[in-house]
């Protein structure tokens, strides 16, 4: 099958920028949950170097998460969600 | 007011974290519980707020409820606490009863609702030793799918019967304790769904057994009563009449097009309409705010035939072309109730924002249009007239404010001449100490009083019931009858008595009799009660709020000395009784102080 060039990088310019949206929205949401300025927000940022991300704020951002992108996580994935790029690829992975 | 349903959690807690709440004062809760329930806290904060206060949530210990109740701790529990809500699920207090009923023989069985049932006294034992502060109980939830399955209910003996006597133990404990509520979350989880109730992963993962929706619903319903804890809750509904009412427009359809009868959607009018009686009944003031020819709408109301709501009913009316907000101010006014009092109910979305804009005290309720049959819900699942009790003068309230106009009208025409003007009310005052009968009364007239108010100190039942009790304070209570109708009980007093001073803790009247001098009466009764327990000084303050800067120079008027470290929040007022005191008012028709 042939692909114009011009169809393919119409999509990867849409699915940057459906990337570059979904992670905006994910470090505002980060943000609020956490009480901290999204630059504090970094793609390895961690329960272990935010004090604010305890375990009853881990599960205010999975239920926060789960409202806003209206998802659904199960058990695996909760316990795993630890850092910014892992919760990211977790809902790329569901939105698919 | 905007509502808990517009945010996300994300967003409510952006909304609290920059709230400005450093004037307000605390509103202190207290969270007892088995199971992990935090969640709730964004939500509570949220409506804390609302309220108008500074939220201040705490904690107990996970599964430590007895122990919390009990403990020494004097940062959980203490004078300072508004509110203790008490969440124990059965799961964690009794796994046996929650968890595998069918295996129980009727010994054991017995065994574990002793358990529970002590649990609960204990527990409600060890919180009044500390404080009188008001209970949310969370009921037992019940199985939806019992152990039994669909023959459980053929015997009160199984789950579902056994869990129900453990609730109705519950509820009968909460009012032999006073000031406990219960609250039902079984009837949250039906408003919200089963199946959007429990997050049952987070149950496994943290002990935390509901969802966002259901910590919502159920921080929704605590609010009810802690809004009418604090005064909050509203007296007065001002209603359109227009697609309001009725379906349609009366001055364009008539008497015989408008929707109104036992078809849809004039039955879900007529629905709404018995909604509105219904809370007259409760003691709400119904008035009407409508822009239209006054006599197409008392055309409707006297003659519609299906008309549920009637003139009797209905406290005051603004029927005319003004400006809707001008005319609530004017409601308002007349009734000589507060702004923050009110609900306004309309149809047009123009008047609800004109309203909200221009009087945000005033909570508005927008119909949407061609959903008549959802009006009734609107209105009812608000709770914004709830009350922790239900009056003798709640009962006979619309009769007051309908007497307080044809009063004011008469007022007019004496133009001026107040003496002559009170001469003719005819009134009689009696003054007595509180029994327990009026107890209900008293401690709403401190909840909801704000002008005429001394110290506005906000007391429970329980809290007055303790005063009544001992005798080192006396509550007296001034109750007023003219000639347009018996008003009840109006003003009240609360004094403290030591060997050398007796201090007016209380002092207040309600808003309607200001001005007859009733205040005098009070006054000078609580200065002979002093007289006759050989107390040589009577104190008083005056604690300032920006509602009752009228009373400022009350006791100055009334020959009380002033203290001289004048801080302009709180003032302070002694008067010496060895003077004498300057009579009451000549003009009362009967004064009888029965507690002298």
């Amino acid at each position: 099958m042939f692909l114009h060039p011009q169809c393919i990088s119409k999509k990867l310019i849409l699915n940057v920028y459906k990337s570059k949206v979904m992670e905006e929205k994910l470090r505002k949401i980060m943000s609020q949950i956490l009480n901290l300025p999204e630059s504090q927000i970094k793609s390895d940022s961690s329960p272990d170097d935010l004090l604010s991300w305890d375990s009853l704020n881990h599960m205010n951002l999975v239920l926060a998460i789960e409202q806003s992108f209206d998802l659904r996580f199960d058990d695996e994935e909760i316990v795993q969600m630890l850092s910014f790029e892992i919760i990211l690829e977790t809902i790329k992975g569901k939105i698919k | 007011m905007s509502h808990i349903n517009n945010y996300t959690l994300a967003e409510l807690q952006n909304y609290i974290d920059n709230a400005n709440v450093s004037n307000s004062r605390d509103f202190n809760t207290v969270i007892l519980r088995n199971i992990t329930v935090e969640g709730i806290t964004p939500y509570l904060r949220y409506l804390t707020i609302q309220m108008g206060f500074r939220p201040n949530i705490v904690f107990g210990g996970y599964d430590n409820v007895l122990q919390d109740a009990l403990g020494a701790d004097e940062n959980l529990i203490n004078q300072n606490t508004d509110c203790i809500m008490v969440f124990t699920r059965l799961e964690t207090l009794s796994p046996k009863l929650a968890n595998s009923f069918t295996q129980l023989d009727s010994e054991i069985i017995e065994q574990e609702k002793d358990l529970v049932k002590n649990y609960i006294v204990s527990t409600l034992k060890g919180i009044r030793n500390k404080t009188n502060a008001l209970i949310n109980w969370h009921a037992f939830e019940l199985p939806v799918y019992p152990a039994f399955g669909v023959m459980d209910h053929t015997s009160s003996n199984m789950q579902v019967g056994t869990i129900c006597e453990l609730n109705d133990f519950l509820k009968s404990k909460l009012r032999e304790f006073k000031n406990g509520f219960f609250i039902d979350i079984n009837v949250s989880r039906s408003v919200v769904g089963y199946y959007k109730f429990y997050d049952t992963r987070y149950w496994h993962i943290g002990k935390a057994p509901y969802t966002l929706e259901a910590v919502k619903e159920i921080a929704n319903e605590n609010f009810k009563l802690f809004r009418a804890l604090k005064g909050k809750n509203k007296k007065c509904l001002v209603l359109d009449c227009d697609n309001t009412l009725w379906g349609g427009i009366i001055g364009e359809d008539g008497l015989n097009g408008i929707k109104l009868g036992p078809n849809y959607p004039g039955s879900a009018f007529m629905e709404f309409q018995q909604e509105i009686v219904s809370l007259y009944h409760r003691g709400i003031i119904i008035a009407l705010c409508s822009k239209n020819n006054e006599p197409d709408v008392w055309d409707v109301i006297e003659n519609h035939p299906h008309m549920v709501l009637k003139r009797n009913h209905i406290s005051i009316t603004k029927i005319n072309w003004e400006d809707k907000a001008i005319n609530i101010k004017q409601i308002a006014s007349t009734l000589n109730i507060g702004l923050d009092s009110i609900v306004f109910i309309d149809d047009n979305e123009f008047e609800t924002h004109l309203v909200e804009e221009i009087l945000p005290e005033v909570t508005t309720i927008h119909l949407p249009k061609g959903k008549s049959a959802d009006y009734k819900d609107l209105l009812t699942s608000s709770g914004l007239f709830d009350n922790l009790a239900f009056t003798n003068e709640d009962k006979k309230r619309s009769e007051f404010y309908k007497d307080e106009i044809t009063r004011k009208q008469l007022e007019n025409e004496f133009g001026g001449d107040m003496e002559s003007y009170y001469k003719s009310l005819n009134m009689i005052a009696n003054i007595d100490r509180a029994s327990n009968i009026v107890i209900p009364r008293i401690a709403q007239l401190t909840q909801k009083t704000n002008q005429f108010n001394l110290t506005t100190k906000r007391y429970t039942e329980s809290d007055i019931a303790a005063f009544s009790k001992s005798k080192n304070s006396d509550i007296i209570y001034a109750e007023l009858e003219d000639r347009f109708g018996n008003m009840g009980i109006v003003g009240c007093s609360i004094v403290n008595y030591s060997k050398d001073s007796a201090e007016i803790d209380t002092f207040l009247l309600s808003c309607r009799v200001i001005g007859r001098g009733l205040e005098k009466i009070m006054l000078n009764t609580c200065i002979e009660l002093a007289k006759i327990r050989n107390i040589p000084i009577v104190k008083g303050s005056y604690l300032k709020t920006n509602k009752n800067s009228l009373v400022k120079d009350f006791y100055t008027k009334n020959d009380f000395r002033s203290e001289l470290n004048e801080d302009e929040q709180e003032v302070n007022f002694s008067f010496e009784t060895i003077n004498n005191v300057s009579s009451s008012p000549m003009y009362f028709k009967e004064i009888n102080i029965k507690c002298l």
